[in-house]
């Protein structure tokens, strides 16, 4: 039980990751990224490709994941989005994400076999390993300490950059209105790039400690996505706070009743089935998810 | 050379060409009142002007500098300022929020020198600052769109109606202070009116736009005396 609980609490940490930084393109950009679980491989392979050389935990390989995250993202968007922006609509940015997840796949196939021959270490179907942390005599395991505290430290920056700095508040202006943020002097083109990075790095992120709790390989993204859009669209598209929320709902639902479902004797393979059946009861019920759901009724502590 | 000078700007959307060959320069303490009936490209030619539609051939000199294909925020950043007809406020924001945008680029010292600067200008922003701009009606939302762009202390504003949604009086009021903006801090103005006739009256350059393109440009009494031109386009 207590396992169920940590991989629970874990799972759902790496989703606030994951939710908040895809709802942040559909802010700046409109974009649906269903590219998004592959930075969370770039993340993988970064963890894996820096522990194995300079020989330290994956843990310590974080800044290299957000960086590397945050730089490929950017290049997307530099590259694809930046120029489709005023250009394209909303089913073409989507179509357009849907072939760079297909090409950051097989990019990400490409690089696993390269590094497996090249660091001689299994690339695909690994598993990082873990030790155990002691705080007064419980022992609990690393991932849960860290994904905890590396979820609440981006989580809070991001939310005190948008907030709390200038910048920020170039960055909803530019979101609210892109061309009279321009007219009023904001690089608007900076902004949204910046929100790539930002959400490129958190999803890589996440993706450090992904192989602490399963077994991965490149096409494991694209099954992250799925949670992940749930937990967006639970919490309410453009709602930040909501993702979050989402998330929690999402990760710690779809954990444990997959643990009562195996208990019972039905397979794990039906998992998603939490995520689809919450994606279809939120669209019916509330389309603006919780988050909207709770502002109808005169709640409003989640404003974007 | 003019502070602001237009050369034969053809612009539209997509493929399509809105404004045909459009003309006009405007110098240091300078007002350039652009008319014409609804839907002749006035809105159009100020978008070009600034970047934020396509221009197709023809230039845009900014201080003697082509800024025809440099990305808007620059022209902004270089003293052009740029008052939309429509969506012109931060709804989300607060009426402080908006004008602290307006200038995140100046110290906080220099932002309290132009924040009393236009409270003298514009009296009526100062009980508007801590309320959502979401819960302004039309006159107020304009009332703080046009204190953001003083906020900037261009050298040439460019102000799509600013009057639009304002009380006669208040519009009267306005467009008085828009020609004192011009006489006490030197400042340029590219101003599109529907007040056609008071527009004119303050100018000090006229140009009468017809589906896109040059009806008239030149001294304002002289387009107030052409009965004809009075009569067909500017509906008085
Ligand atoms: N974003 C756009 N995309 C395509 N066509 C547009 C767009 N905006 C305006 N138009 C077209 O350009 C033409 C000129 O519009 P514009 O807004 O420049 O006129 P205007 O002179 O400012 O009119 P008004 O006095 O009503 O403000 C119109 O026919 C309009 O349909
Ligand atoms: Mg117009």
């Amino acid at each position: 039980m207590i396992e169920v609980v940590v991989g629970a609490l874990v799972y759902s940490n790496l989703l606030a990751m994951l939710s908040v930084g895809l709802n942040l393109i559909l802010l700046t950009c409109k974009v649906s990224n269903f590219a998004h679980g592959d930075f969370v491989m770039v993340g993988v392979y970064t963890a894996l490709t820096v522990s194995t050389i300079l020989g330290v935990t994956p843990y310590a390989c974080l800044p290299f994941a957000l960086i590397a995250g945050g730089v490929i993202s950017f290049a997307l968007y530099r590259v694809v989005f930046e120029p489709l922006r005023t250009r394209a609509n909303l089913v073409m940015l989507m179509v357009v994400s849907m072939a760079l997840d297909i090409i950051l796949r097989y990019s990400l196939h490409i690089y696993a076999d390269l590094a497996q021959a090249w660091l001689k270490v299994h690339t695909r179907l690994f598993l990082f390993d873990d030790f155990l942390i002691e705080f007064s005599g419980v022992k609990i395991p690393g991932v849960l300490v860290f994904s905890s505290l590396t979820s609440v430290i981006l989580l809070v920056s991001l939310y005190l950059l948008l907030f709390k700095t200038r910048l920020g508040t170039a960055m909803r202006a530019s979101i609210e209105n892109p061309e009279l943020a321009e007219a009023l002097g904001v690089n608007v083109k900076m902004v949204f790039g910046l929100s790539w990075f930002l959400s490129g790095a958190l999803a890589a992120a996440a993706g450090v400690f992904l192989p602490f709790r399963a077994m991965v390989s490149p096409d494991t993204g694209w099954s992250m996505l799925l949670p992940t859009f749930a937990s967006v669209i639970v919490g309410g598209v453009g709602s930040l706070s909501g993702s979050l929320i989402g998330a929690y709902t999402i990760g710690v639902a779809e954990v444990f009743l997959t643990y009562v479902l195996a208990s019972l004797g039905v397979s794990t393979a039906y998992r998603p089935l939490v995520s689809f059946s919450a994606i279809i009861t939120v669209l019916l019920v509330s389309p603006k998810g919780l988050s909207g759901f709770l502002n109808g009724k005169g709640w409003k502590p989640w404003k974007s | 050379m003019s502070l602001l000078e237009v050369r034969d700007l053809h612009a539209g959307y997509g493929r399509i060409e809105i404004v045909s060959g459009v003309s006009a320069s405007v110098s240091d303490r300078e007002i350039l009142a652009i008319v014409g009936p609804n839907g002749s490209g006035k809105s159009t030619l100020l978008k070009a002007i600034f970047g934020l539609c396509k221009v197709f051939t023809g230039n845009v000199f900014f201080k003697g500098v082509d800024v025809t294909r440099i990305p808007p925020y620059r022209r902004s950043l270089n003293g052009l300022v740029y008052l939309p007809q429509t969506r012109n406020v931060f709804e989300s924001l607060t009426g402080r929020e908006n004008l602290e945008l307006a200038v995140r680029d100046v110290h906080e010292s220099d932002f309290r020198k132009r924040f009393e600067g236009i409270i003298t200008f514009l009296p009526e922003v100062k009980g508007l600052l801590n309320r959502k701009v979401k819960t302004m009606s039309g006159g107020e939302r304009q009332m703080i769109a046009l204190a953001m762009c003083l906020m900037r202390t261009p050298s040439l504003i460019m102000l799509d109606e600013p009057t639009a949604a304002l009380a006669p009086n208040l519009a009267r009021h306005v467009l008085e202070r828009v020609s004192e903006l011009r006489d006490e801090m030197g400042l340029a103005v590219v101003l599109v009116e529907q007040n056609a006739l008071t527009a004119l009256e303050v100018s000090d350059k006229a140009l009468l736009m017809v589906s896109g393109s040059t009806r008239f440009y030149g001294k304002p009494q002289e387009l107030l005396e052409d009965r004809e031109l009075v009569k067909t386009y500017l509906g008085v």
